[in-house]
């Protein structure tokens, strides 16, 4: 205990050092979130990444809204030349225990990811090296051009900047780094259980006094009970509510169902080649032609999810915009690959019934209506849809003895802007989430290329000639809708915006004027 | 003793009276039992054919209607017509009811009669495991078996088959016991009856009709068990109707659109209560006291 | 009636008769945890893929997953890990959470209190309600307050406790505002949800006392008392009750079981921090050893009840000392 009560000592201290002047009285009560996950420890390479979500944690860069990456604990990122960028860290960070930022901490935080993130392995190149070139700067030389740099500084599952010291200090006993002040952002966590986690203010924070003195962040792991506690103001705001009870939060008075900007995900189509009648080119043009992303997002639920125009999101820089419903084209697909109507409002050939299987998972509660949805609209182009349910959906999906013909699975194409990781990972012939067996050589070439093109409109190029090639030649990959941050707020926070890329509470959050 | 069921193995004189559908019409409560239960299964039985509309289809237009004209109960937050859903989920929530209680009489049957008949060591061991499987409070080893298997509407109905087919074999082996040494099946023996027709003549139908009592009187328990795992989200997958998951999926709509609560759980309720009327009214004739 | 036997007799038959039922209650404990583990090899899929998928680690090196076969004793034979296991239990140690790789002891003791908490009101909630309404049913036997009780136990023994449950957070907690939806396991809302989790129980409690108790009023005893005549009120509480009691509080120490196992249900709905909402938690990732801490604690919590009244009824009936049960 006493070494927890004096690094606590230490942290006031230090943040009584940094701001010489008396905190402005504060009137707002601690914020209340109920978000679903726990957060199981203080393991910054397991667990880390939810510290990044509510304002502990922060990063060198930053995704935001308008598709970008924004310097963030960074005054500035360059390329002169492509295979070396160098960082420049802004003047005057300090973690919450009060010791500075400098380049030498960033980097210590960086190789000690390195050493023991999966995360952070799998990102890096081999034969980068990270080095300080200056007090405040960073350099980073690879063989080849990391076109990818931005984005996975702004990846919440890669670098946290900690203080690598402190965090090398407890070993593997994580439950002492409460309390401990290791990370950068407005609060600083002062406990951690299975039930809740708490954090306060941290008064020396580079961007000015946090607005809130502090935050409780409860685990509720039902829906339900989330929102039911905004509703008896035990909460201010419930994270991830799900859409079907917008109807029902919207009816009540005192609470408010907040649909927030577009998000980098959404709900994924991925069509089985390895087996059914999907191998046929023209019948998965004719499904993409027959899915209604229109209805999906406006009546299915209504606008509560964004409409897909391609397999990106519209905020991004190289998103196509190809996706259209076009059920005359679908129907025309399908005579002309010889599923002819039969007497019973499906399609069949030769004797066989088209009739595709929908996978989905217990997980994700959108997916029931959506799936629904879009069997009825496959029918009326005359194919019939069953819908199974797998538990444990990547695996499933990866087994060959498992039915299915188009899975359904919530996947973040371009996750804090990086589109590599997913092309790589669901795309190439073997790679471990290729559901269906997609094998394009034109697509493995393009990915492949893509990987160390650093030319923006070389690469912009690239990824319109995937999207193309994954609606109108050779389709695989599709999106169903793109997803919006969303949540249940109180009367207090009811011009709380849901946060973008998973950034839920900043130093500025407050309750409304 | 008082047991729960008021069957008492020892007695060896259960059988069912001779006209037990008479019986039961005259029983005062068994009657509702009866009329109740053959009205829900042939809802569920026909379901599919009286349902107004398909279960699993969307509306959007007709979302959260509350009960009226074309829509009886009213529809769901997806316009689907609860209904028809109650009907079509009728068969998962009181079939998957019948089939475990159907399983575990005929495993406890053929456990508890095998016991018995084997005597011995082979009993002893038998009976032990029979034991050691009991310490396990049912429901927990239900939970234990889903934990293991995963999710899943025929690993729910394994699960509650494993967590109550041991009690049954007990009470099987017991009547079992009374009928081998029974004097009927002794006379029997000595005419020279071969031993397989005493079986099937004096002993399985000894042990049969007590866990029949036993499986109907259990058949309540059945139903709100399998709602309450799909109510957790560990039974029925979701597009697919049954009342514990209606129920679940109705949380969100309590105060605008009560009916999508009120309805399911009137299910359950006429369900199980049906079930026990049945059950405690077939124990009633099963004790020969009960009988006048 | 107890007999009348030489004392010091009768307390070294107490202690053997007691001792017997411990060593009874342990093999039955023992036997439950080797069919849990027993039971494993049923599970599909590689231990390790389960351990993977729980920790949402998506792509595994080598040298984690070789790592994690040695911290969770993989690749030991199954005898070993169960030897290991059970030798782990016995120091007070039940492994390794597989989802978080925390030790489970230390879930199980955050989060046990509030569990016992619910499950020990609930019991006497259920004992006292049971015992009040099945008085009143036996006094007035087949008058309008008997039927009224059976009525009663009909309509709650055909509502299941989640059902229940709804009911009471939806208009009770939220609509009269009475308790808290985050209720962290105390104040009104365990009130509300042992009531709960009570009344579900009660119903069958009551009709098994009131059965006992109009059984016992025919009795000769009864009989006896009322040719002296003895008011029937009188005969209830000073016969009928003694007689029956005993055997009505062994049945539902017996299903005290249905009543740990009726937890996970309640806790989710109430949001209660109990060890219930962990086994779920637990259950959909497959985190094999809260499984199986969970299922030893209920074990533990039926036996253990099960000795408690099988020790109060043979201190109480001499007459059980001698093998038989109750």
């Amino acid at each position: 205990m006493t070494p927890r009560l004096s690094r606590r000592a230490a942290l006031a201290m230090a943040a009584l050092l940094a701001l010489p002047l008396p905190v402005a009285a504060e009137t707002a009560p601690p914020l209340r979130v109920v978000t679903s996950f726990a957060i199981d420890s203080m393991n910054p390479w397991e667990d880390g990444f939810w510290m990044q979500e509510f304002g502990q944690a922060e990063l060198l860069m930053q995704f935001r809204e308008d598709g970008r990456h924004h310097p963030w604990l960074l005054e500035r990122l360059e390329n002169p030349e492509p295979t070396r960028w160098v960082m420049t860290l802004r003047a005057g960070l300090t973690f919450q225990n009060g010791k500075p930022v400098d380049a030498a901490a960033v980097l210590a935080a960086i190789e000690a990811a390195r050493a023991h993130s999966a995360s952070a392995k799998g990102a890096v190149p081999d034969g980068a090296i990270f080095a300080v070139t200056g007090p405040l700067e960073l350099t980073v030389t690879t063989p080849a051009a990391w076109p990818e740099l931005p984005g996975v500084l702004a990846d919440e599952s890669v670098f946290l900047i900690l203080d690598a010291e402190a965090v090398a200090a407890v070993g593997e006993d994580w439950g002492r780094l409460v309390g401990a002040g290791i990370y950068t952002g407005p609060f600083a966590v002062t406990a951690l259980d299975s039930a809740r986690m708490e954090a306060v203010a941290y008064p020396g924070y580079w961007q000015g006094p946090p607005a809130l003195p502090g935050l409780t962040l409860s685990f509720v792991p039902d829906p339900s009970a989330r929102i039911l506690a905004v509703q008896n103001d035990e909460a201010d705001i419930a994270l991830y509510p799900p859409l079907a009870a917008r109807p029902m939060v919207e009816a009540t008075p005192g609470v408010h169902f907040n649909i927030g900007a577009l998000g980098t995900g959404g709900f994924t189509g991925y069509m089985n080649l390895r087996q059914g009648p999907l191998a046929d080119p023209a019948l998965r043009k004719a499904v993409l032609r027959a899915v209604d992303y229109r209805e999906i997002a406006h009546d299915v639920f209504r606008g509560g999810l964004a409409q897909a125009t391609s397999l990106y999101a519209a905020n991004l820089p190289f998103a196509l915009e190809n996706y259209r419903t076009d059920l005359v084209e679908a129907a025309a697909l399908l005579d002309a690959a010889g599923w002819v109507p039969g007497t019973n409002g499906t399609r069949q050939k030769d004797g066989t019934p088209l009739t595709l299987v929908l996978a989905i998972y217990p997980q994700q509660p959108d997916l029931a209506p959506l799936s629904a949805a879009v069997q009825a609209q496959l029918a009326r182009v005359g194919i019939a849809a069953e819908i199974v349910s797998f538990d444990g959906i990547n695996r499933a999906l990866m087994e060959p003895a498992n039915r299915w013909d188009i899975a359904m699975v919530s996947t973040g194409a371009a996750g804090w802007g990086r589109v590599q990781g997913f092309l790589e990972n669901y795309l190439l012939p073997g790679a471990r989430r290729n559901y269906g067996g997609y094998d394009n050589a034109e697509v493995s070439a393009l990915v492949a290329e893509l990987a160390t093109e650093a030319d923006t409109a070389r690469r912009t190029a690239i990824l319109h000639r995937i999207q193309t090639i994954l609606w109108d030649e050779d389709p695989y990959a599709f999106s169903f809708n793109i997803h919006k941050g969303r949540v249940v707020v109180n009367d207090r926070y009811a011009c709380y915006q849901p946060g973008f890329a998973l950034y839920h509470i900043s130093w500025q959050t407050a309750p409304c004027r | 003793m008082i047991s729960a069921t008021g069957i008492d193995p020892t007695a060896g004189r259960h059988r069912p009276p001779p006209h037990l559908l008479a019986a039961l019409v005259r029983h005062p409560t068994g009657r509702w039992g009866l009329i109740l239960t053959a009205l829900l299964l042939t809802a569920a039985a026909a379901g599919p054919w009286f349902a107004p509309h398909p279960p699993n289809l969307p509306d959007y237009a007709a979302a959260l209607r509350p009960p009226g004209p074309g829509h009886w109960l009213g529809t769901d937050a997806t316009g689907r017509d609860q209904l028809s859903r109650l009907l079509d989920g009728a068969r998962r929530s009181l079939g998957g009811a019948l089939v475990v209680s159907a399983a575990i009489t005929l495993i406890g049957l053929i456990y508890g009669t095998a016991a018995a008949l084997a005597g011995r060591w082979v009993d002893a061991a038998m009976m032990r495991l029979v034991d050691v499987v009991l310490a396990l409070p049912g429901l927990i080893l239900a939970f234990a078996v889903i934990g293991l298997l995963g999710p899943g509407y025929v690993n729910l109905l394994i699960a509650l088959i494993a967590a109550d087919w041991a009690w049954k074999a007990r009470i099987a082996r017991a009547c079992a016991q009374a009928a081998v040494n029974s004097p009927a099946a002794e006379v029997a023996r000595h005419l020279g009856v071969p031993e397989w027709r005493v079986v099937a003549r004096h002993i399985l139908p000894a042990v049969f009709w007590p866990l029949l009592v036993l499986a109907t009187l259990g058949l309540g328990g059945q139903i709100a068990a399998i709602s309450a795992f799909s109510f957790l989200g560990l039974g029925v997958p979701v597009p697919l109707a049954e009342w514990g998951a209606m129920l679940a999926e109705s949380r969100f709509f309590f105060r605008i659109a009560p009916w999508l609560l009120l309805a399911p759980a009137a299910c359950i309720f006429v369900s199980v209560l049906a079930a026990n009327l049945l059950g405690e009214a077939l124990r009633d004739l099963a004790t020969p006291e009960g009988r006048s | 009636m107890p007999l009348s036997t030489a004392p010091e007799r009768e307390g070294r038959g107490l202690v053997r008769a007691l001792l017997s039922r411990l060593a009874q209650a342990a093999l039955a404990a023992l036997g439950a945890s080797l069919i849990v583990w027993l039971m494993l090899p049923l599970a599909p899929g590689d231990p390790v893929d389960m351990i993977l998928s729980a920790r949402r680690i998506e792509e595994p090196t080598a040298a984690q997953i070789a790592e994690l076969r040695a911290r969770f004793g993989l690749d030991l034979p199954f005898w070993r890990r169960y030897a290991h296991w059970l030798a782990g239990v016995v120091q007070g140690d039940l492994g390794l959470s597989w989802r978080t790789g925390a030790p489970v002891v230390g879930l199980l003791a955050d989060r046990l209190p509030a569990t016992l908490r619910l499950v020990g009101l609930g019991f006497v909630v259920s004992l006292a309600w049971s015992l009040a309404l099945a008085l009143v049913a036996a006094r007035w036997a087949g008058r309008w307050p008997d039927r009224l009780v059976l009525a009663y136990t009909r309509v709650f023994a055909a509502i299941p406790a989640f059902v229940l449950a709804l009911l009471v957070l939806q208009f009770v907690v939220v609509g009269l505002g009475l308790g808290r939806v985050l209720s962290g396991g105390a104040g009104l809302t365990l009130a509300l949800a042992a009531l709960v989790l009570g009344i579900d129980r009660a119903a069958g409690w009551t009709q098994l006392l009131r059965a006992a108790l109009l059984a016992e009023m025919a009795r000769g005893p009864a009989d006896v008392a009322r040719a002296r005549g003895a008011p029937e009120g009188r005969i209830l509480r000073v016969i009928a009750l003694p007689a029956g009691l005993l055997p009505w509080l062994t049945a539902a120490g017996m299903s005290l079981g249905g009543l740990i196992a009726g937890a996970p249900v309640i806790e989710t709905i109430f949001t209660w921090p109990g060890v219930g909402a962990e086994l779920l938690a637990a259950l959909s990732v497959r985190d094999v050893p809260v499984i199986q801490a969970f299922v030893l604690l209920a074990v533990l919590g039926y036996v253990g009840a099960s000795f408690l009244v099988d020790s109060l009824a043979l201190w109480l009936d001499p007459r059980l000392r001698d093998g038989g049960r109750p």
